[in-house]
C-alpha cells in the first residue's frame, strides 16, 4: 500500500477523535476520543518510519503508548474522584469555575 | 524492511550522565521524599518540603557549576541538550520549584491536604518534566518532558480531592491538555514525515537545505508546523487557546498555581524557541505570520479579559495569558537578541508572578476563598508586609521601573523594534498600558479603600442554578437574604463550604512563606535595579542556542 493510504486513514481517525472530544459531553467518551487521536498519530508515525526506513518513528510510538497508559491511570482517577462527590460526570455540570 | 542497525550501537558514557545531573538530582530528591514519607511520623510531614528543597538547591548548585565548566554538548546521542539556554531555563524552573516548596507547608496544612509525600514528590517530578522539556534536543524529549510535567500537574491540580473546584480544575486541565498534546504530537509526526528526522539539529539541516532556499514548503511540513503551533499555543495559554488557564489556575491549590504558572511557561517557551526559532528558523516565513496573529490576539485578549475580573487569582491567571503574548512577540521576532529578551522576560515573570501568587496564597482562607478584590480593601492596614510585597510585584507586572518587570518588557520591545517588528512593539506597549489598570486597581484597593466590615463573599463561588446568590443580591440583602440562598448552594456544591463569607480569624503566615516572599521581592527589585547580570546571562544563553 502507498504511504498516502496510511496517512489518510490516520488523518480520518484523528479527525474523528477530535470531533469526539468537541461533541461528546461524557468525560469517559471524550477520553476515549483522545486515545483515538493518539492512535491516529501512532499510525502516522509507523507509516513514516516504515517508508523513511528510520527508527525514530518506532521510538516515538513506544513513548506514546506508554504515555497513553499513564494518562489512563490519572484520567480515570480524576473521573472517579469527581463521581464520588457528585454522582454524575457530565462535563456541562463542571461549571463552578467561570468568568 | 531493514532498519538501520547502526543506530543501536550507541552506549551512554559517564559524560552523558553528567550532562543531565541536575535532572537526576531532582529525580533522586523526588524518590527520596516518597521514601521519607513512609519513615517520618504524620506530625512531621512538613519536613518533607525541606528534603525536596535541599534537592532543588543541590540541583541549582550543580546547574551553576555546569554553566561555568560544563561542555554544553548534548547527552544520549543528541537527545538532551546541556547548553546554556537549557541551564538558564533549569535555574529559573528550580527557583520556581524552590519557592513552590517554601510556599507549600503552611498552605497544604491550612487546606487540609494530608498526602504530603505524594504532593511534594509530584511537585518535584513536575519540575523534572519542565527541566527535561526545556533541555530537549529532539522532538521525542519535548514530548516526554511535556508529558512528565503534565501528568504530575493534572494530579496536583485536583489534589484537594474533596473540593469541587479543585476536581474541576484537574478534570479540565486533563482533558484540554491531553487534547492539545494530541495536536502537538500529530504535528510532530507530520514534521517527522516531512523532514525524516526527530532530532532538532537534523530538522534544522533538512529545512535549511531543502525547504528554505526554494521557498517551496511541502503541505506535509506546513501541516506539521501548524499543528505543532496549535499544541504549543495551548500549552503556553495563548489566545484563542487560553480557555483552560483561568479555571485551572483558580481551582488548583494556589501553591501549585504559583509554581506551574511560572514553570510550565518557562519549559514551554524554551521548547517553543528550540523548535520554532532555532530548528525551524530557516522557514520562519512559513510560521511567523501565524504566531504574529496569535501574539497580537493574546496581548489584546489577555489584557481585556483581565480587566473584567473581580477575583485577584483569576485576574493573575489572565495576566499570565497577557504575558504569554509579550513572550510570543520575542518568538516571532526570531533574532538572537529576541531570544535573549525572551529568557530575560521568563526570569522576570518568574520572580514577580511567584511573589504575587505567594501573597494571594498567604491571604487565602481554609475554604479556598477570600481572594476577590473586595477582600484586598484596606489590606495595607491589616497586613502591612503582605500588602507591600504584593504592591511591588504588581508594579513589576505592570512594567514600572525600577522593577524587573520593566527590564523584561524593555528587553522584549527593544528586541522587537531592532528586529523589524515595530508594530508588535507598539501593540505591546499599548496593551501594557491597559494592563496597568487592573494591576494598579488592586494596589488602590489595598492602600486607599476602606475595608467594608462583614461584607458577604462575592458571586464567584456561587453554584450554578442559584441566581438568588448573585453578587448584587448578596451585597444588598441582609444576612436573611443570604441565608435563604445558602441551602440551595449547599445542595449543588456539596463539599464546598457555604458561599457566604464566614468571618475567619486572620491566620498566621508561615515562616517558609515569608522567606519565599522575601526571595521573590529581593529578586524583583534587585534584578530591576541591576539588570546587567541577568541580561549578560540571558545573552550567553541565547548565543549558545541561536547563532
Amino acid at each position: 500500500m502507498p504511504l498516502n493510504a496510511y496517512l489518510i486513514v490516520g488523518a480520518l481517525l484523528f479527525t474523528i477523535g477530535a470531533a469526539g472530544v468537541l461533541v461528546r459531553r461524557n468525560p469517559l467518551v471524550m477520553f476515549m476520543s483522545i486515545e483515538l487521536m493518539l492512535n491516529a498519530v501512532n499510525l502516522s508515525f509507523m507509516a513514516f518510519a516504515h517508508f523513511l526506513d528510520s527508527v525514530d518513528g518506532w521510538m516515538f510510538v513506544f513513548l506514546v503508548l506508554t504515555v497513553a497508559a499513564a494518562e489512563v491511570v490519572v484520567g480515570l482517577a480524576i473521573i472517579v474522584a469527581i463521581f464520588r462527590t457528585r454522582r454524575e460526570i457530565d462535563v456541562d455540570e463542571l461549571n463552578t469555575l467561570k468568568g | 524492511m531493514i532498519l538501520a542497525s547502526s543506530v543501536f550501537d550507541f552506549t551512554p558514557t559517564a559524560q552523558d550522565w553528567l550532562r543531565i545531573l541536575p535532572e537526576l538530582i531532582v529525580l533522586g530528591a523526588a524518590l527520596l521524599v516518597l521514601l521519607a514519607d513512609l519513615a517520618i511520623p504524620a506530625k512531621g510531614r512538613g519536613w518533607l518540603a525541606l528534603v525536596g528543597l535541599l534537592g532543588v538547591v543541590a540541583a541549582a548548585v550543580v546547574t551553576a557549576g555546569m554553566w561555568i565548566s560544563g561542555d554544553g554538548l548534548t547527552a544520549f546521542n543528541g537527545m538532551i541538550a546541556s547548553d546554556k539556554a537549557a541551564l538558564f531555563a533549569d535555574l529559573v524552573i528550580l527557583f520556581a520549584a524552590a519557592l513552590g516548596l517554601l510556599f507549600s507547608p503552611g498552605y497544604v496544612e491550612r487546606q487540609g491536604i494530608r498526602q504530603h509525600g505524594e504532593y511534594y514528590t509530584l511537585l518535584l517530578l513536575a519540575a523534572l518534566g519542565m527541566m527535561l522539556m526545556a533541555s530537549a534536543a529532539s522532538l521525542l524529549i519535548v514530548f516526554a518532558g511535556l508529558e512528565v510535567l503534565s501528568l504530575a500537574l493534572y494530579i496536583l491540580s485536583a489534589f484537594i480531592v474533596a473540593r469541587p473546584r479543585s476536581q474541576e480544575a484537574g478534570m479540565k486541565y486533563f482533558i484540554l491538555s491531553s487534547f492539545a498534546s494530541a495536536f502537538l504530537l500529530y504535528g510532530m509526526a507530520l514534521t517527522y514525515g516531512a523532514t525524516g528526522a526527530t532530532a532538532l539539529t537534523a530538522i534544522h539541516d533538512f529545512v535549511a537545505r531543502h525547504a528554505a532556499p526554494t521557498g517551496d514548503f511541502r503541505p506535509l511540513l506546513l501541516a506539521g508546523l501548524g499543528l505543532m503551533a496549535v499544541g504549543f499555543c495551548f500549552k503556553v495559554s495563548a489566545v484563542p487557546f487560553q480557555a483552560w488557564t483561568p479555571d485551572v489556575y483558580v481551582g488548583a491549590p494556589t501553591s501549585i498555581t504559583a509554581f506551574m504558572s511560572v514553570g510550565t511557561k518557562v519549559a514551554a517557551f524554551v521548547a517553543l524557541a528550540r523548535v520554532f526559532m532555532v530548528a525551524l528558523g530557516p522557514v520562519a516565513a512559513a510560521w511567523s505570520p501565524v504566531l504574529w496573529a496569535v501574539a497580537v490576539l493574546t496581548m489584546i485578549g489577555g489584557n481585556l479579559y483581565a480587566v473584567t475580573q473581580r477575583d485577584v487569582k483569576r485576574m493573575l491567571a489572565y495576566s499570565s495569558v497577557a504575558n504569554a503574548g509579550y513572550m510570543l512577540v520575542a518568538v516571532v521576532t526570531g533574532t538572537q537578541q529576541a531570544l535573549a529578551a525572551l529568557l530575560i522576560y521568563l526570569a522576570a515573570y518568574a520572580t514577580m508572578n511567584l511573589g504575587a501568587f505567594g501573597v494571594v496564597l498567604a491571604l487565602e482562607r481554609s475554604d479556598g476563598l477570600g481572594t476577590v478584590l473586595e477582600d484586598f480593601n484596606g489590606l495595607a492596614r491589616r497586613r502591612r508586609g503582605l500588602a507591600a510585597v504584593l504592591a511591588v510585584c504588581l508594579l513589576a507586572l505592570a512594567g514600572i521601573p525600577p522593577t524587573v518587570g520593566f527590564a523584561g518588557k524593555f528587553a522584549v520591545f527593544y528586541a522587537a523594534i531592532a528586529g523589524g517588528r515595530l508594530e508588535l512593539a507598539i501593540i505591546g506597549v499599548l496593551t501594557s498600558v491597559l494592563g496597568m489598570f487592573y494591576y494598579l486597581r488592586v494596589i488602590w484597593a489595598m492602600y486607599f479603600v476602606e475595608p467594608q466590615p462583614a461584607r458577604p463573599a462575592p458571586a464567584f463561588v456561587v453554584a450554578p442554578a442559584a441566581p438568588p446568590a448573585s453578587a448584587s443580591a448578596a451585597a444588598s440583602s441582609s444576612t436573611g437574604g443570604v441565608a435563604v440562598a445558602e441551602p440551595r448552594i449547599a445542595t449543588t456544591v456539596r463539599a464546598d463550604p457555604a458561599a457566604v463569607s464566614v468571618a475567619e480569624t486572620p491566620h498566621v503566615v508561615y515562616p517558609g512563606t515569608w522567606l519565599a516572599l522575601a526571595l521573590a521581592l529581593i529578586a524583583t527589585i534587585a534584578l530591576g535595579i541591576l539588570p546587567g547580570a541577568l541580561v549578560d546571562l540571558a545573552t550567553q544563553a541565547a548565543q549558545s542556542l541561536l547563532r
